[in-house]
C-alpha cells in the first residue's frame, strides 16, 4: 500500500522505477499510470500469462522476445500490433502479472527508492492506475468476493454515487478494498477503510449485524454503510435525493 | 462535587420522553465511554454495549468520505437493525458527549433522529456538566 501511495504522490509527468530494497523487485512508472510490476522469482509467469491469454507459442514468444530487446521495442504492444494477441488479452495479462508480483512485494515491509528515467512511450490503454493494482492484488487473495461485490455495486451505480466494497480481513485486522463505482485514490480509499472499521467493531459491541448503517461525517456527508457476508460496502451520494433513495432500498429489505 | 447520577439519569429521561418508540437511551462520556445517565429497563449496567458502541464508533481514526479526502470524524450513526434502531449522537456543543439510544423497529428513522438531536440539544443546553470537566 505504501509503494502505491508513493506512486500516486508523483508528478503528472514523473517517469521512472520504483525500487523495492535488495533489489526484489519494482514497479515502472509513466505519467503516474503504473506500467508493470515486476518481483523477483516471477519474471517467467508474464510468459506464462502472454501464452494462457493469447494464441502465442513459446517458440514464437521467444522469437519476438528477442527482436524487442534487439529493437528496444516493447513486447506486449508488438504482439498486438502483429495481431497474435488482442489488446484486451495483453490488458487482463499485465494487470494480473503486475498484482501477483504486487502482493509478492508486499509480504513484508520494504525500503523503496525512486530513480527517474526516460518514458518508454508505454499505450496509456496498457498502463494502470495504481487503485485499480490495489483491488486486482486484493482481488488475488479473494477472487470470489471481488465478482460478488462487483455485481453488489453495479445495482447501486448511478451518477453521483460513489461507492467502495472491502473485505474485512480477520486475520489482519483490517478492511481491504475489493472495487469500487466512482473514481477514488489509494489515498482515499485507505483512510476510508481505517475508519470504516469503526462501524462493524461498534456493531460487535451491540451483538447484532444490522442491515445497514447510515454514519454522518463532521463536514456533513453521509456514508450509507451495509454488509454481505465478509464484505462491507460503503456509498456517499453527491445529492440527498440519490442516499434517500438508496436507503429505501435497503429500508425495504431491512 | 460531581452530579449525582440519579439526577442525570432523570434529565436523559425527560429529554429522550419524544423519541418515538424509545427503549433505552444512555448519555456517556468520550473517549472513556463513561455512562453519566441512562433511562430504560434494566440497571445502568445494562446500558453498557450501548455506550461501548458509541465510543467505538465516535473515537475511531479519521475518517473520509468518498468524496473528498478532507479528513474529519464520525458525528452520527444510525444503525438499522432487524429488531431495533440504534442511534449514536456526538455533542455538537461539547463533543466529549455521546447520547446513544435504542427504538423499536417499527419507528420511523427521520422522526428518530430528529427527536434524538433535539434531546442532546436540549441535555446540552440544560445540563451542568463542568463538574465532570466537560
Amino acid at each position: 500500500m505504501d509503494a502505491l501511495l508513493r506512486v500516486e504522490g508523483l508528478g503528472p509527468d514523473d517517469c521512472g522505477l520504483l525500487s523495492f530494497a535488495g533489489s526484489s523487485g519494482g514497479i515502472f512508472v509513466e505519467r503516474g499510470r503504473i506500467c508493470w510490476v515486476a518481483a523477483r522469482g516471477l519474471q517467467q509467469r508474464l510468459s506464462d500469462l502472454l501464452r494462457t491469454h493469447g494464441s502465442v507459442d513459446s517458440a514464437k514468444l521467444d522469437r519476438i522476445y528477442q527482436r524487442c530487446r534487439n529493437e528496444g521495442t516493447l513486447l506486449g504492444q508488438t504482439l498486438v500490433a502483429e495481431g497474435l494477441l488482442q489488446p484486451v488479452e495483453l490488458e487482463h495479462a499485465l494487470r494480473h502479472h503486475s498484482a501477483e508480483c504486487l502482493v509478492a512485494l508486499c509480504r513484508a515491509s520494504q525500503a523503496t527508492i525512486w530513480a527517474s528515467h526516460p518514458g518508454r512511450g508505454y499505450a496509456p490503454r496498457f498502463t494502470f492506475r495504481p487503485l485499480d493494482l490495489l483491488f486486482d492484488s486484493v482481488a488475488l487473495l479473494y477472487p470470489n468476493l471481488r465478482l460478488e461485490a462487483l455485481e453488489e455495486l453495479s445495482a447501486y451505480r448511478g451518477p453521483g454515487r460513489h461507492a467502495v466494497a472491502f473485505v474485512l480481513d480477520a486475520e489482519l485486522g483490517a478492511l481491504l478494498p475489493l472495487a469500487e463505482t466512482g473514481e477514488s485514490s489509494v489515498e482515499s480509499v485507505s483512510t476510508l477503510a481505517r475508519s470504516l472499521l469503526s462501524i462493524p467493531r461498534a456493531s460487535h459491541e451491540l451483538g447484532m449485524t444490522p442491515a445497514f448503517a447510515l454514519s454522518t461525517t463532521a463536514n456533513g456527508d453521509t456514508l450509507l454503510v451495509w454488509w454481505r457476508k465478509q464484505v462491507l460496502y460503503a456509498m456517499a451520494c453527491e445529492d440527498r435525493a440519490s442516499l434517500i433513495a438508496a436507503t429505501s432500498q435497503h429500508l425495504a429489505c431491512a | 462535587m460531581s452530579p449525582p447520577l440519579l439526577h442525570l439519569g432523570e434529565c436523559v429521561a425527560g429529554a429522550c420522553a419524544a423519541v418515538p418508540g424509545l427503549q433505552e437511551a444512555a448519555l456517556a462520556l468520550l473517549p472513556e465511554g463513561l455512562l453519566l445517565g441512562g433511562v430504560g429497563e434494566g440497571r445502568d449496567f445494562d446500558r453498557e454495549p450501548l455506550v461501548r458502541c458509541a465510543a467505538r464508533s465516535l473515537c475511531g481514526a479519521g475518517v473520509t468520505s468518498t468524496l473528498s479526502t478532507r479528513l474529519t470524524t464520525f458525528v452520527e450513526h444510525l444503525f438499522v437493525g432487524h429488531e431495533q434502531l440504534i442511534v449514536i449522537l456526538r455533542g455538537v456543543r461539547y463533543p466529549r458527549l455521546a447520547l446513544a439510544l435504542s427504538c423499536t423497529k417499527d419507528t420511523n428513522p427521520a422522526f428518530v433522529m430528529s427527536s434524538s438531536r433535539s434531546a442532546l440539544r436540549s441535555l446540552e443546553t440544560t445540563l451542568d456538566l463542568a463538574a465532570w470537566e466537560v
